[in-house]
């Protein structure tokens, strides 16, 4: 190279030159295309910058390793500045963009709303949780039944007074449709004799001879039962405390009170104090604070022989619940009869999550 | 039934207020619903005597004269008042409402101008001063003692307002508590008392017997022993009817009952006091003077003293004479020997008959009484003769006869107290309450049971180890008037009730630990339930008591719904046999409400019969379903989207997706021809019951190929499809209405679809579309079972992508898209391979079903 002594400095002023132009060719770019063509006017195959290392063969070899340093600081550096350049406009590219997608967050979503569960079936859900994570098994029966399973089973011969209480219809002379769940006891316990303990809740329809705003021809119970050895009264007040605590609060007081069901002895009246008045007194709870909600009773020893159990062995416990009550309670319903009427205006109030949506 | 305060404290005493004494009645088991105030709501009413009554000087209208009374009404201030009954003289005390005064329920009293007489105010009768209600026939003017001063405030010489108990009774204290006595014991017993607290009043010593024996007027036999186990009859001779005394009516219109006459009364008095009914017969109108308890012959009838004839059937007992039925056994006297203003003597009946006896006949009657409501829960046994000799007192001093000498008591069938043993530990564990010995004795005394030591505890047995808690350790005698206590486990409860309910401590069992459960159709109706809510659909619970007009719609052919015996009405005089009939009538009605987008689901019980059926004794068959029905834009619409108006597709996506959540197996559809349906828009959910290990989710692909396991009957799960508009007609329905009907029972049993991880591919897929014209009617099925045979091993997976109809797609054909998937598990494969395939897939829905490609 004849240049040779002073190919070093030219490429040195080139390099200044390439690098002072890059730097302003950076901060000028308004767009990463542009900012792009920066990058292969400087640094590309044939970029100034990399022209300079290219040349790096024809410098004297004493500054070679001088002048290839400066080059690859130079070019580090338009790196450097065109990565942060880059960034930067990114950065102001996707602000712009979603500048440019103001959205009405107040439109209405669009995913499908669900439909609704009916108020008998979540509350029955509700009962049976409590009951099942007490350990109790769910059983079923007919309910279409004998005259035996649903009344002479359980202590209620024919032409008994307590056959007054529950107005039955007739299929036949024998057969009818049950008037309570409390059969499924004895349906129970026959099929399986001698396990124990014997630990059910028995839900389901039910139907009498009633037709008024309080009482409907065909509802639902739910019936419970406990027998092994040595079950007390003070078991069920405990099992039922519990339970109405879950259902209505933890705040819920219970009322045993003497009543008569042929198929327990000594019966009971459960009350719960007033879920609206919590006990002071209201219109819901007539001022007497108590709300009656149950029967129960200690499982009388006809009844148990009759499952194939012996008294002498076992004691047990019973309740039938009624799970409209509960329910109209819990939702605050009016009329027993909207249950049944199918009416979505009354039914969709019952849609998961209702909380939340816009209030009109 | 009603207790007056005042009457209750006559036979007892207690340390409460009335709402306490309330209060502890209900926690005792008798349930007082409220306590009322009989009489409440008259002032200004005073006393007044009578000056001077005479006719009113006009011309009285037809068959109702009037009478014009002076009375001093206190002060000296007179009133002249216009009356419609004449049966007070002058010098009788009346209750005498002025102007200004006010009656029950709010009647206020002003000045009347009475046929051209100024009436200022009326003299009451007992009903208008008590009640504010009009007289009863052949009621009177009240006349109240002598002695009270006119001027005086007639509410509170009366003891007006009275205090009511209102007691709910259930049955079984209904035997015991049916009367004033009843209750009375009760409260002795609550009061700590005891029996001895009570304050029983002594009839016989009032009897003053005169004249004959009572047997010299009167013969009783009984020919049914088991249904009337004694009858005493007593004579009270010479009676003259009348009004009861005012207090006896004042009580008998306070427990809810309306004063007669004198006799009546008095046997209704003390039928209330102590839960015996009597009845009184004029012992003239007796045939031969004879009582004959006997049963009905055929065809004999009676008219009972409502002066209704009643046809008589041979178990039902009658009271007879020598000749008839003179009356329908604790039921009803007759019409034809009640007491009258003209009877003189009266044979008065108290008797214990059988409680089903009556019961049975005051049933079949139709016919309720005060009597028989108290006869049917079982009476006293050993307050025949008291109640006898109560009445038989009373109707001497109030009707002023003569009861004779003794009585005619006739008994076959004696009663003897039953006696119960009782093993006291029994009580506490059962309870779950400390209650010693002791402490059981205690109670039961207190509510009159005799209670004394077993033999064995008597000779100091105890201790002696074995028998402790085995063998009863106490006897106890059960009182006459607790009928209803008749084993071990009926006296736990009589203490449990006394020691107090809310004095058991709660506990929790403490048995094994046990897993809680739920049946497998439970788990099936609540995924079910959740993966339809979670759609859009809304849960409706519906009667299963229905109209056969409507059951029959759906319902299945040629086969009738079980019948009720007793319906209500014959709109819910069925057991429904289809739950979409129940879903179709709450569709319309919603249309009616203006609700015309509705998605709405039932999971319910389907009652079908079975075997021998409910007549030859079998129960039917309870069967689990679902039914959803979908009306009109579906619930996906929303500003940015229309809703999806529902056709086949979707509600067979709906069935997919029920059978899905529940992860059935081997299940298809096939084309039905249902006429309640519409012609092209149906289709039946067929289960293979052949099984099949590791099926995949989806339509069973080898369907009735056999290759699982012996070749069954498919079953038939249930039914989908658009309903026929003629028969949506009939329940007045003229929207689309797709709808599916599912047997859960089925689906809760049917083979799982197990899961099983496979490996992930290795190799790439190679996707090629494919759109295919042809007749509308080639069923997409057939495409894909061509595309499937002929691309063989290496395709994966079809997929259709698209329906299409219209330009170009000429009218009558539809063009269908095609997604094929080609794959192979071990290398990758070339595009010459895969056009090859595919080429013979073109070919073939050319070549099979005269397909054009597009």
């Amino acid at each position: 190279m004849t240049l040779g002594d002073g190919k070093a400095e030219e490429l040195l002023a080139c390099l200044e030159r390439a690098r002072t132009a890059a730097a302003e060719a950076v901060a000028a770019a308004e767009h990463l295309a542009t900012l792009e063509a920066v990058r292969v006017r400087f640094l590309g195959r044939s970029g100034e910058i990399t022209q300079v290392l290219r040349s790096l063969g024809q410098v004297e070899t004493d500054r070679r390793p001088e002048v290839g340093r400066l080059a690859n600081e130079a070019r580090a550096e338009v790196e450097r500045l065109i990565a942060e350049r880059a960034s930067r406009l990114e950065e102001v590219e996707l602000d712009r963009r979603l500048e440019g997608e103001w959205v009405d967050i107040t439109l209405p979503g669009t995913v499908p709303p669900p439909g609704a569960y009916h108020p008998l079936t979540l509350t029955l859900a509700e009962i049976e949780r409590i009951f099942v994570s007490m350990g109790f098994e769910v059983a079923e029966g007919p309910e279409v039944e004998t005259d035996w399973y649903n009344f002479q089973a359980l202590n209620i011969p024919r032409d008994h007074p307590a056959r007054d209480m529950q107005a039955s219809f007739y299929l036949t002379g024998d057969i009818l449709l049950r008037t309570q769940t409390s059969p499924v006891q004895v349906r129970y316990m026959r099929a399986n004799t001698p396990r124990l303990p014997v630990k059910i809740i028995a839900p389901g329809r039910v139907y009498r001879r009633d037709d008024d705003a309080t009482h409907s021809p065909v509802f639902h119970q739910v019936e419970g039962l406990l027998v092994d050895r040595g079950v007390t009264m003070g078991d069920l007040k405990g099992v039922l405390d519990l339970f109405a605590r879950e259902v209505f609060g933890p705040r819920t007081r219970t009322r045993f009170r003497p009543s008569y069901f042929p198929f327990t002895e000594p019966s009971a009246e459960v009350d719960v104090s007033c879920t609206i008045c919590g006990g002071s007194g209201c219109r819901t709870c007539k001022g007497t604070g108590w709300l009656e909600i149950l029967g129960a009773g200690m499982v009388h020893p006809q009844v148990l022989r009759n499952g194939g159990y012996d008294p002498e062995e076992v004691s047990g416990f019973a309740f039938g619940l009624g799970i409209e009550r509960v329910a109209m309670l819990r939702y605050g319903i009016g009329d027993i009869r909207l249950l049944y009427a199918g009416d979505v205006r009354f039914l969709r109030q019952f849609a998961p999550a209702g909380e939340g949506g816009v209030t009109e | 039934m009603r207790v007056p305060v005042s009457w209750l404290s006559e036979l007892v005493d207690w340390p409460w207020e009335v709402s306490e004494l309330a209060e502890r009645l209900t926690m005792a088991g008798l349930p007082v619903d409220a306590i009322s105030a009989f009489g409440e709501g008259s002032s200004g009413v005073v006393a007044a005597r009578v000056l001077e009554i005479g006719p009113h000087p006009n011309p009285a209208p037809e068959g109702h004269p009037y009478w014009v009374a002076t009375v001093e009404a206190g002060s000296g201030r007179r009133a002249q008042v216009v009356a419609g009954v004449a049966n007070v003289r002058p010098g009788d005390i009346v209750p005498y409402a002025p102007p200004g005064s006010v009656l029950p329920g709010g009647w206020r009293i002003g000045p009347a101008n009475v046929r051209g007489v100024l009436s200022e105010g009326m003299l009451l009768a007992l009903s208008e001063l008590v009640l504010g209600e009009k007289p009863r026939e052949g009621e009177g003017i009240l006349v109240l003692p002598p002695d009270l001063a006119p001027g005086t405030d007639v509410a509170a010489a009366l003891g007006l307002p009275e205090l009511v108990l209102e007691l709910d009774l259930t049955p079984n204290y209904a035997v015991h508590c049916q009367s004033i006595l009843g209750v009375a014991r009760e409260v002795a017993a609550l009061a700590g008392l005891g029996p001895a607290g009570l304050s029983v009043p002594d009839p016989y010593a009032r009897l003053r017997p005169a004249g004959e024996h009572a047997s010299a007027s009167a013969a009783v036999v009984i020919h049914a022993p088991d249904h009337c186990p004694r009858y005493v009859a007593r004579i009270i001779r010479g009676v003259t009817l009348g009004p009861s005394p005012w207090r006896v009516q004042l009580r008998l219109l306070a427990c809810g009952m309306r004063p007669i006459n004198n006799v009546v009364d008095a046997t209704n008095y003390v039928m209330l006091e102590c839960g015996q009914p009597l009845h009184a017969f004029d012992l003239a109108r007796l045939a031969e003077r004879h009582i004959v308890v006997r049963l009905a012959a055929a065809g004999e009838r009676i008219v009972t003293l409502d002066g209704v004839e009643r046809p008589l059937e041979p178990d039902m007992l009658v009271i007879a004479d020598a000749r008839r039925p003179v009356a329908v056994a604790g039921v009803m006297g007759g019409l034809e020997t009640e007491v009258t203003r003209a009877t003189r003597d009266i044979l008065l009946e108290s008797a214990s008959f059988d409680a089903l006896s009556v019961r049975r006949t005051a049933s079949r009657l139709g016919l309720a009484s005060e009597a028989s409501s108290r006869f049917d829960k079982g009476t006293d046994p050993e307050m025949v003769d008291w109640a006898s000799a109560r009445a038989a007192a009373f109707i001497a001093d109030s009707a002023g006869g003569r009861v004779a000498p003794g009585s005619v008591d006739v008994g076959p069938r004696p009663f003897v107290r039953r006696e119960i043993g009782l093993r006291s530990a029994r009580v506490g564990s059962l309870l779950g309450a400390p209650t010693d010995r002791e402490t059981v004795r205690s109670y039961l005394a207190l509510l009159g049971f005799g209670v004394r030591p077993a033999p064995w505890v008597a000779r100091g047995g105890e201790g002696a180890g074995g028998s402790a808690g085995r063998e009863p350790d106490l006897v106890v005698t059960v009182p006459s008037w607790r009928g209803d206590v008749t084993e071990e486990v009926d006296l736990v409860e009589e203490v449990a009730r006394l020691y107090g309910y809310d004095r058991i401590e709660p506990t929790l069992p403490t048995g094994a630990t046990t897993v809680g459960r739920r049946p497998a159709r439970e788990v099936t109706a609540e995924r079910v339930r959740r993966a339809l809510v979670a759609r859009g659909f809304t849960e409706v619970v519906s009667f299963s008591l229905v109209d056969p007009e409507v059951d029959r719609l759906l319902g299945p052919a040629g086969s009738c719904p079980l019948a009720l015996a007793n319906p209500l009405s014959s709109k819910q005089s069925v057991l429904r046999t289809s739950i979409l009939v129940s879903l179709f009538e709450a569709v319309a009605r919603n249309l009616s409400y203006a609700e015309r987008s509705l998605r709405l689901f039932e999971v319910g019980t389907v009652y079908l019969e079975k075997g021998a059926g409910v007549a030859g004794g079998e129960l039917p068959e309870e069967r689990r379903r679902l039914a959803l029905v979908a009306v009109g834009p579906g619930p996906e619409a929303s500003w940015r989207q229309r809703g999806e108006e529902p056709d086949f597709p979707y509600v067979k996506g709906l069935v997919e997706l029920v059978l899905r959540e529940l992860g059935v197996a081997g299940w298809r559809l096939e084309r039905s021809t249902d006429p309640r349906w519409h012609r092209h828009r149906q289709a039946v959910l067929l289960l293979d019951r052949a099984s099949g290990q590791g099926r995949s989710v989806g339509p069973s692909e080898e369907a009735s190929s056999g290759a699982g396991g012996p070749l069954t009957k498919p079953v038939e799960v249930g039914k989908l499809g658009e309903v026929h508009p003629r028969l949506l007609a009939k329940l007045d329905i003229g929207e689309r209405v797709l709808a599916a009907e599912l047997d859960l029972d089925i689906l809760a049993d049917a083979e799982r679809v197990t899961v099983h991880a496979s490996e992930l591919p290795r190799f790439p897929a190679v996707v090629r579309d494919i759109a295919v014209v042809l007749p509308e009617r080639v069923e997409v099925a057939r495409v894909q079972e061509v595309i499937r045979r002929t691309a063989g091993a290496l395709c994966v997976g079809t997929e259709l992508f698209d329906v299409y109809h219209g330009h170009p797609v000429p009218a009558g054909c539809r063009s269908t898209a095609w997604r094929v998937v080609y794959r192979s598990p071990d290398r990758s494969l070339t595009d010459a391979e895969v056009d090859e395939v595919h080429g013979r897939v073109r070919r073939a829905l050319e070549g099979e079903l005269g397909a054009v490609l597009r």
